[in-house]
């Protein structure tokens, strides 16, 4: 289990970005951190990830500290331009012991990208695409996502959102940022609402369509505007 | 080796560059010196020291002494931070003294005098290099003046427990005084001298014998080197001029306690003569001396000299350089020695030559 | 080990078009600049020997003699000051350009496994292959150079001594002393670690924060020099001769606190 406890974050001595945000993520669950532009979500994933210093707080995987369980899938290119996709899946196996290149290579195939295609010349859905082939095809149970879908076409997006319904999922769990809701909304487990730098609700998607017969959306117009 | 392409690339590009470098540092070739006695021992001498410098690549400085030892000393920056330069370890409380702005510093072979004179007040503090002492005395001297704002205090000679001091103001050349310090006592004395200071001229005081005061005049507004120097004789009754000095074209050293003044010959070329000339203070009488040198002489620059009144000289050779030791009192070439470099480096100078 | 090794040369991949473009620069400005001196020479003396209806010789000696090989490559010692201010500049973009433009690879470098420390080492390691190729290459230059002043310049005009009448950056840096390549490639981690902290202490904290800590450090530089100078001129007069020695130790502590510092931002200050 992924556990973050008590987060703090500040910049300067006014603005609280995080504030004793708590919560976890269990095995085989995809959980979605929902909140309005500017709330911190962004923020807590890179806590989490180590990408910036926090003020309190700990996030621990199995009772553990180190991060070698959590993968990463950012919203933006990592790799350097200059780089082929196949340079760039060699510096992964270079770097990391639990890279898995035949898993690597599935995806590579189900996305239809090349090796030979230059990061240079990808365009945004395919980044997207293959900024997500960076972060499976790891073995790790645990899988950061951050916006995974923005700013990209339909048909993408539905490329990408079948990733979290497919074998690539099996053992693993996901944390995800998202504006596009719908598009993922089949796949979540649960949701957490961030308003003001903290976890204001947590709400299970069975419970919320079951029981209140909400979908996400509602739900997101009630806690935000309501 | 895929992976580490570019690391292998600057990796090439440093050892063929730099190691051409280093290649090429290794092919200079430093001097192999060796000293050799050509006349008398080094024994009979106080030790020296010869600093020599070689020139072109990696220019390296050498030190040689009396007993032939060479030490060199590395010009790399390690070398340079961690040298140990051989200069004299003054004690702090006078070091300090002299680097007041109000203090005048002078010295001979033997001794270095610092004197600050302020608040009718003179200030008198000597350290001997060889027995590294230091000795202090503060005199009542009144005066309006101080040194460091127009008074300029320099010491001519120290006999014994008196110390003779020229006291220039230096807007007005015609005061130049001698004062005499009295060591054991708590007196400063004005000598006064049978003749002032001719107008426009200036005075420096070159030796004291006894009671005799010897002194140059010049025109002050002249440069030093070529204006003809006039030498006086003061015996506190009246003064005369020494034209047997006055013709010669030769600065005069005083040794012997004043007794002496010796002026040195040096050829501008080569030689194989030292000659000099000597007035006694006692006959009052010019002499002309010689010493002979089996080695040939070369640029004759460097001079030091000993209170016995012995010369060292160094100077170049056919082969390299030697070290010549001479009695001025007897007229004797007491010892040379030829320092040669069996690398026949060229360009290789001497830096410095001093007594130890 | 390993690690460092392969983002040592991932950095290096990643600098190849700047430090092409470096040392070409380096390059053709030498040349240029050599031919220069050595036409604007030559002209003068022709010049001369024309109006003054002179001998070669003659008008040789009016000019001033011979054009020495030090009075050749007189603009090499500006060239040299401009390449070392793009190292420093290049220690800076070093670490800046992961955090601009499209690619933000500080993310990439921040999430990669094991310690951190290695992405601070190979940049600095970097720096100081990027550093020690340019002494060689202008060794080798230095040596072409000396080559082309001795083949155009007539007999009559050149110094035909070694080589060793360089100009002053020469000097410095070509002592004949294979030992002080080391001494330079210290002094140059010196430098580069100052750089370094200056760009972790504004990627770690408020520009406020970091500039106050990048003055207090400049200031420790300079009161260093100040406050050992007059402690040690109080203790001796002995001990005040090695002021600069003294000083050079001073330093160099205050680097290793300064790298231990950089590797702590490193690890535990970053942020994207």
């Amino acid at each position: 289990m992924l556990e973050v406890k008590g987060l703090q974050k500040r910049y300067g001595r006014k603005k609280h970005v995080l504030r004793d945000v708590t919560f976890s993520v269990g095995l085989n669950e995809v959980t979605c951190l929902i909140g309005l532009n500017g709330e911190g979500k962004s923020t807590i994933l890179k806590a989490i990830l180590g990408l910036i210093p926090v003020d309190a707080g700990t996030v621990t995987v199995d009772g553990k500290t180190s991060r070698d369980q959590i993968a990463f899938v950012p919203d933006l290119q990592t790799m350097p331009s200059y780089m082929t996709i196949g340079q760039a899946l060699a510096y992964m196996a270079d770097h990391y012991p639990d890279w898995n290149p035949e898993t690597a290579e599935r995806l590579l195939q189900t996305f239809q990208l090349f090796t030979t295609d230059k990061m240079a010349n990808l365009s945004k859905g395919n980044k997207a695409k293959f900024n997500l082939v960076l972060g499976f095809a790891l073995d790790r149970p645990y899988i950061l996502l951050d916006e995974p879908l923005a700013g990209i076409d339909l048909f993408m997006k539905e490329q990408i959102a079948w990733i979290f319904s497919s074998e690539f999922m099996e053992g693993r769990s996901i944390l995800m940022t998202t504006h596009e809701i719908a598009e993922v909304e089949q796949v979540i487990d649960r949701v957490l609402f961030l308003r003001d730098g903290q976890i204001v609700e947590v709400k299970e998607t069975d419970e919320l369509r079951g029981r209140h017969h909400q979908s996400v959306q509602d739900r997101m117009r009630e806690v935000y505007q309501g | 080796m895929k992976r580490y392409r570019q690391l292998m690339i600057y990796g090439l590009i440093i050892l063929v560059t730099i190691g051409s470098y280093i290649g090429y540092t290794l092919s200079i070739q430093g001097a192999d010196l060796s000293l050799e006695t050509v006349s008398g021992k080094p024994s009979q001498i106080e030790n020296f020291n010869l600093r020599l410098q070689t020139k072109g690549m990696r220019s390296t400085i050498y030190d040689v002494n009396a007993e032939g030892d060479i030490e060199k000393q590395s010009n790399s920056y390690v070398g340079q931070l961690f040298r140990e330069d051989k200069i004299t370890d003054l004690p702090d409380r006078y070091y300090k003294f002299t680097t007041q702005m109000e203090t005048n510093v002078s010295g001979d072979e033997q001794s270095e005098y610092a004197i600050q004179i302020k608040h009718n007040k003179l200030q008198f503090k000597m350290f001997t290099f060889k027995t590294e002492e230091t000795f202090e005395k503060t005199f009542q001297y009144d005066t309006k003046l101080e040194t460091g704002r127009g008074l300029q205090a320099s010491v001519v000679d120290k006999q014994a427990m008196k110390v003779y001091i020229q006291l220039d103001r230096v807007d007005r050349p015609m005061e130049t005084k001698l004062l005499v310090l009295d060591l054991t006592g708590d007196r400063v004395e004005e000598i006064v001298l049978q003749k002032p200071v001719a107008p426009k001229n200036a005075r420096q005081f070159l030796a004291i014998h006894q009671n005799e005061i010897v002194y140059t005049e010049q025109p002050s507004d002249s440069d030093e080197e070529n204006t003809k120097h006039s030498y006086f004789l003061d015996d506190g009754k009246s003064v005369r001029s020494i034209k047997e000095l006055d013709q010669q074209q030769i600065g005069y050293t005083p040794y012997a306690n004043g007794r002496y003044l010796i002026g040195l010959r040096l050829p501008e070329g080569e030689t194989k003569r030292i000659e000099w000339s000597t007035f006694d203070l006692e006959t009052r009488r010019l002499s002309e001396h010689s010493v002979s040198s089996p080695l040939v002489l070369k640029k004759i620059d460097w001079l030091d000299s000993t209170d016995e009144m012995q010369l060292y000289l160094s100077s170049e050779t056919n082969a390299g350089f030697q070290v010549s030791v001479i009695d001025l009192k007897n007229e004797q070439l007491i010892y040379q020695g030829e320092i040669k470099d069996a690398n026949r480096k060229k360009g290789t100078n001497i830096y410095d030559f001093s007594v130890q | 080990m390993k690690r460092w090794l392969l983002l040592t040369n991932e950095e290096l991949k990643r600098s190849t078009k700047l430090l092409v473009l470096l040392i070409s620069g380096l390059i053709v400005a030498e040349i240029a600049s050599l031919l220069y001196q050595i036409y604007d020479y030559q002209h003068s003396v022709e010049a001369t020997m024309r109006i003054e209806q002179i001998s070669e010789l003659d008008a040789i000696e009016q000019g001033g003699g011979a054009l020495t090989f030090a009075q050749a490559t007189n603009f090499y010692d500006s060239i040299i000051v401009l390449a070392m201010g793009m190292i420093v500049l290049f220690a800076f973009w070093i670490w800046y350009r992961d955090w601009m433009g499209e690619t933000k690879y500080i993310y990439r470098l921040l999430l990669l496994p094991g310690s951190r420390r290695a992405i601070f080492a190979s940049k600095m390691a970097t720096l100081l292959l990027v550093v020690a190729s340019l002494i060689g290459i202008q060794w080798v230059f230095l040596l072409l150079s000396r080559t082309l002043y001795l083949w155009l310049l007539p007999d009559a005009q050149q110094v035909t001594a070694s080589i060793n009448e360089y100009s002053f950056y020469m000097k410095l840096f070509y002592t004949m002393y294979p030992s002080d390549i080391l001494f330079i490639l210290l002094m140059t981690f010196i430098v580069i670690s100052f750089v370094f902290m200056t760009v972790l202490l504004e990627r770690s904290f408020r520009k406020s924060k970091a500039f106050l800590l990048v003055g207090l450090t400049g200031i420790a530089l300079i009161a260093g020099w100040i406050v050992i100078g007059v402690t040690l001129s109080a203790i001796s007069n002995d001990l005040s001769q090695l002021h600069m020695q003294f000083y050079l130790g001073y330093v160099v502590l205050l680097t290793l606190y300064v790298s231990y510092k950089n590797l702590r931002l490193v690890q535990t200050r970053l942020s994207v």
